[in-house]
């Protein structure tokens, strides 16, 4: 998806590229808010440097530089506020004031329900990262599901996925789903196994060399328990 | 607009939960948003375990270490491992017997069905031993070695398509010269009903001479997996991407045939010409790189995603191809016998240092005919002098430089120099912009004409130092055979000594320079008290006159200038020699420019204030003794300045004769001005 985005503006790509705002604009958003902007200001300033993006096909760039995509979109952003936005700003308020946010209350909700974290921007940044890989990932095994008309079984199973094999009470699942016990070993079992799939597929999508995927995935399960 | 939709339409997926419950699992505060009571730590860390009873799961392949191999195979030298990945694992050996070198594929086992294995590999690998292709990897023998399959197989002393992609861009020169070898060797494993299924360019092997060797021909078909399924769940090994796989390999793996071939062929000649895949919507190759618009009809149609609308044949491929490149007007190659021979003669590196300093040295050698100096030179060795000579040398010159054009052009073909395991292989391919062929012609070009213009001035140097010598030595010998000859006359045959080496015989210079002679000679005979500036004149006449017979402008102006000094002569001996010259001057711009012109204006102008002065203040004699006093004066200053300048060219001569040693031209005419200035100074 990143890779496709990264291709100049075809209808293909301008898709892709929707989809990559859909799915890392909250991690960047958070990234922006520790930094201390208001909920405007961090709203304006992703949206301005999504558009930036396009714009400077940074997104080209990043298919020749063999990067993961994790690391290259907040250094583009770190670029973008260093220098782009900050003149920007400059032009529209006449002078580099600097914007303090004072009013915490007016922050959006979901910033403020997410538990407090003393942590530096980056790593605010990871872990929304992952956060949002995730809730793609989860999302598109739904949608699968619904697809083939087991949604209900995703949501009784869906908790199954963050369990061991071992543990996971398939007598009490079959009992609430009302089939046999065989079927809901084999029907979890293929659940956890398109799930890891639609995982690694996920993150491979960010990153140049699918190789690095197992890497990737270390490195995401750091930024979750930092 | 579509940002400004897609940012604000962006809410969290599920609405915020009040109060965060705890992880079952880890105990954790689950988070917000979308996951919706999942915990994110913990869905991670399944997510990164690998299901290790999962049915269709491939177990990790671990190649065997070269020890084992070499028990398990004791009729093989086994020298070391090329290379391991979910496919198997090939071994670089030698066969002692036949003294060949071999590579050795040792497959991963098949697993819980093995016996199905088993009996799927004896059958494919049967079809696969009767494939005879050049551009096929042969395979040699198979069979299973206490439970491991192998194959053992021709040795490609080369490298991969892959390698040669991540080297350096290649150049439709080169994608055409390997794509139809790629062709020919689909097209006769086709016929013999093989289907590869899986070309892609780690596939595609190219050996140091260029020539391309397909591997693992069928061999997705034996392992009974399609690569997509090895990419998502063999850690680790990643096979690569399934971008080359055909639409029906993917959605109707049971029916595939040779087509879904012809579709990866077109993945890998579009990824050849482009440098990228052709994912999703994708542009023409001639719209991201320049070649040739039909190539686009053909990588897009070998691409289309149902296989009855492909190119149904390999060979079709090819020949389409052969046709475009072969009538092709843009950069773009001619793939047969000329890019075999251009690809042959990249391989090695002497050849094409060689040719770039064979190159290198036309350019100079025709520099320096076009030049005047070593040009002039040369044709002197040569014999050939005067017009006949300059076009001679304009023809040498061109044919030099075409002759360095053709070399520098085959020398200059990047070559890619890859090592492998089995060796180096040179290919060439299509460097950047500043390394490209022009650019780097130009540059030889200029190094050679620098070169050359400094070889040419020093030469020019040498040559005048050597001539000025001759002229001299010449001058002293005549001088010294005729000591009552008049030294014009002296010097003007000297000079002709020095023409008749440099020049011959027949050279303008030198019959003019005749002619002056003779008229010298003659005035010498007939008019021996003639002035010194009519005789200059008349001498002068004469040169004039073999140049540009009696009519010319310059001749007549020549004239003009004799009657003048003549009648000066006559009329107004006393004339000083300032207002003679000035007058005969002024005669000679009247013929050649007439009244009006200004040049004329200027010197009656200088003649009438000359004749004004010396109306007011004749001369005064010469013998006053005034004048007299000031003659001292004068030589006395003049001697003091001699002697300053005599020192400082002695102390430079001293100078010179360190650097340049004794017998340096530069030192000899130091001396020799030393010389000149010492017998001033004892004139004086």
């Amino acid at each position: 998806m990143v890779l496709q985005a990264g291709q100049k503006s075809s209808p293909h790509s301008d898709q892709a590229l929707a989809e990559l705002c859909q799915t890392y604009w909250y991690p960047l958003y958070a990234y922006v808010r520790r930094q201390g902007k208001t909920k405007e200001d961090a709203e304006d300033l992703v949206q301005a440097f999504f558009a930036r993006f396009l714009e400077r096909n940074y997104l080209e760039g990043l298919a020749v530089e063999r990067g993961k995509f994790r690391a290259f979109l907040p250094a583009s952003l770190k670029n973008f506020l260093a220098n782009e936005w900050d003149r920007s700003q400059r032009q529209k308020r006449g002078g580099g004031v600097e914007h303090l946010s004072l009013n915490w209350q007016d922050a959006d909700d979901r910033f403020q329900l997410d538990p407090p974290d003393p942590a530096s921007p980056d790593r605010t940044f990871d872990r929304e990262w992952a956060m949002a890989l995730l809730e793609r990932v989860v999302g598109r095994l739904r949608e699968e599901c619904v697809t083939d008309g087991k949604a209900r079984l995703f949501e009784q199973a869906k908790g199954f996925l963050m369990v061991g094999q071992e543990v996971i009470p398939y007598a009490h699942a079959a009992a609430e789903l009302g089939i046999d016990e065989g079927a809901v070993r084999v029907a979890v079992h293929r659940l956890r196994k398109r799930y890891r799939e639609l995982l690694r597929d996920e993150i491979a999508q960010t990153l140049d060399d699918p190789a690095q995927v197992a890497e990737e995935l270390r490195s995401l399960q750091v930024a979750l328990a930092g | 607009m579509l940002l400004g939709l897609v940012v604000n339409d962006y809410k969290p997926m599920s609405t915020p939960v009040n109060e965060p419950k705890p992880c079952p699992s880890c105990g954790c505060a689950l988070p917000a948003g979308a996951l919706a009571g999942l915990c994110p730590a913990c869905l991670l860390a399944q997510g990164a375990q690998t299901d290790p009873g999962g049915p269709t799961d491939a177990p990790r392949f671990v190649p065997p270490p070269v020890e084992v191999i070499a028990k398990l195979f004791p009729q093989l030298e086994i020298l070391g491992l090329l290379g391991a990945g979910g496919m198997g694992a090939v071994y670089k050996a030698r066969q002692p017997a036949l003294d060949r070198m071999v590579a050795l594929k040792v497959l991963p086992a098949g697993g819980s069905n093995a016996a199905n294995f088993a009996e799927r590999f004896n059958r494919e690998a049967r079809a696969l031993a009767r494939l005879s292709h050049p551009n096929i990897v042969a395979v040699h023998e198979f069979g299973q070695v206490e439970g491991l399959h192998f194959f053992l197989m021709e040795f490609v002393d080369g490298t991969n398509l892959r390698q040669l992609e991540q080297a350096e861009r290649l150049s439709p020169r080169v994608a055409l010269q390997l794509i139809p070898q790629i062709c020919d060797a689909l097209q006769y494993a086709h016929d013999e009903g093989v289907v590869h299924r899986d070309i892609k360019p780690e596939n595609v092997l190219v050996d140091r001479k260029g020539r391309v060797k397909i591997a693992d021909f069928g061999l997705a078909k034996i392992l009974g997996r399609d690569p997509e399924a090895q990419r998502l769940t063999v850690e680790g090994q990643v096979m690569g991407t399934p971008h080359y796989m055909a639409p029906e390999q993917v959605e109707h793996p049971l029916s595939v045939d040779h087509r879904a071939d012809i579709y990866s062929l077109g993945v890998v000649f579009y990824e050849m010409l482009t440098g990228d895949l052709p994912i999703g919507k994708f542009s023409p190759p001639s719209r991201k790189v320049q070649v040739d618009v039909r190539f686009d009809e053909i990588v897009l149609r070998a691409l289309e995603n149902d296989p009855a609308r492909r190119y149904q044949h390999a060979s079709e491929v090819k020949s389409q191809v052969a046709t475009v490149a072969g009538t092709s007007t843009t950069e773009v190659p001619r793939p047969t016998a000329q890019a075999d021979s251009q690809s042959a003669r990249a391989i090695g590196w002497k050849q094409p240092i060689l040719e770039w300093f064979t190159a290198f040295g036309l350019f100079v050698l025709g520099f320096s005919f076009l030049s005047k100096g070593m040009g002039g030179l040369l044709m002197g060795w040569l014999g050939v002098t005067g017009w006949p000579g300059g076009v001679v040398r304009v023809v040498i010159f061109g044919l030099l430089i075409t002759a360095g054009i053709r070399r520098a052009m085959s020398s200059l073909t990047v070559a890619v120099k890859l090592s492998t395991p089995g060796g180096t292989a040179i290919i060439p391919a299509k460097p950047r912009w500043w390394l490209s062929r022009p650019v780097r012609l130009t540059w030889l070009i200029l190094m050679a004409a620098v070169l050359s213009v400094t070889l040419d001035r020093r030469v020019d140097m040498w040559r005048k130092n050597q001539t000025m010598q001759l002229r001299m030595a010449e001058f002293e010998r005549l001088a010294h055979e005729q000591p009552d000859v008049p030294s014009d006359l002296l010097d003007a045959k000297a000079h002709l000594a020095e023409l008749l080496v440099t020049f011959g015989p027949e050279h303008p210079s030198v019959q003019e320079l005749r002619a002056r002679i003779a008229e010298l000679e003659r005035m010498g005979r007939e008019e021996p008290k003639i002035p010194a500036d009519l005789r200059e004149a008349k001498a002068r006449l004469a040169e004039l006159l073999v140049t540009f017979g009696p009519e010319h402008p310059s001749v007549q102006a020549m004239r003009a200038r004799i009657a003048e000094l003549e009648r000066l002569s006559r009329e107004e001996p006393k004339a000083p020699s300032d207002l003679r010259e000035a007058l005969a001057h002024l005669a000679e711009l009247r013929v050649n420019f007439g009244e009006e012109h200004p040049d004329v204006q200027r010197t009656q102008a200088r003649v009438r204030a000359l004749q004004q002065m010396i109306r007011r203040e004749p001369m005064e004699s010469e013998n006053s003794p005034e004048a007299l006093a000031r003659r001292v004066r004068l030589v006395e200053q003049q001697r003091l300045a001699l002697s300053a300048q005599l020192r400082v060219e002695k102390a430079h001569f001293a100078e010179l004769r360190v650097t340049h040693g004794e017998q340096d031209p530069e030192v000899q005419q130091q001396l020799l001005l030393i010389k000149r200035l010492e017998d001033k100074l004892l004139e004086l």
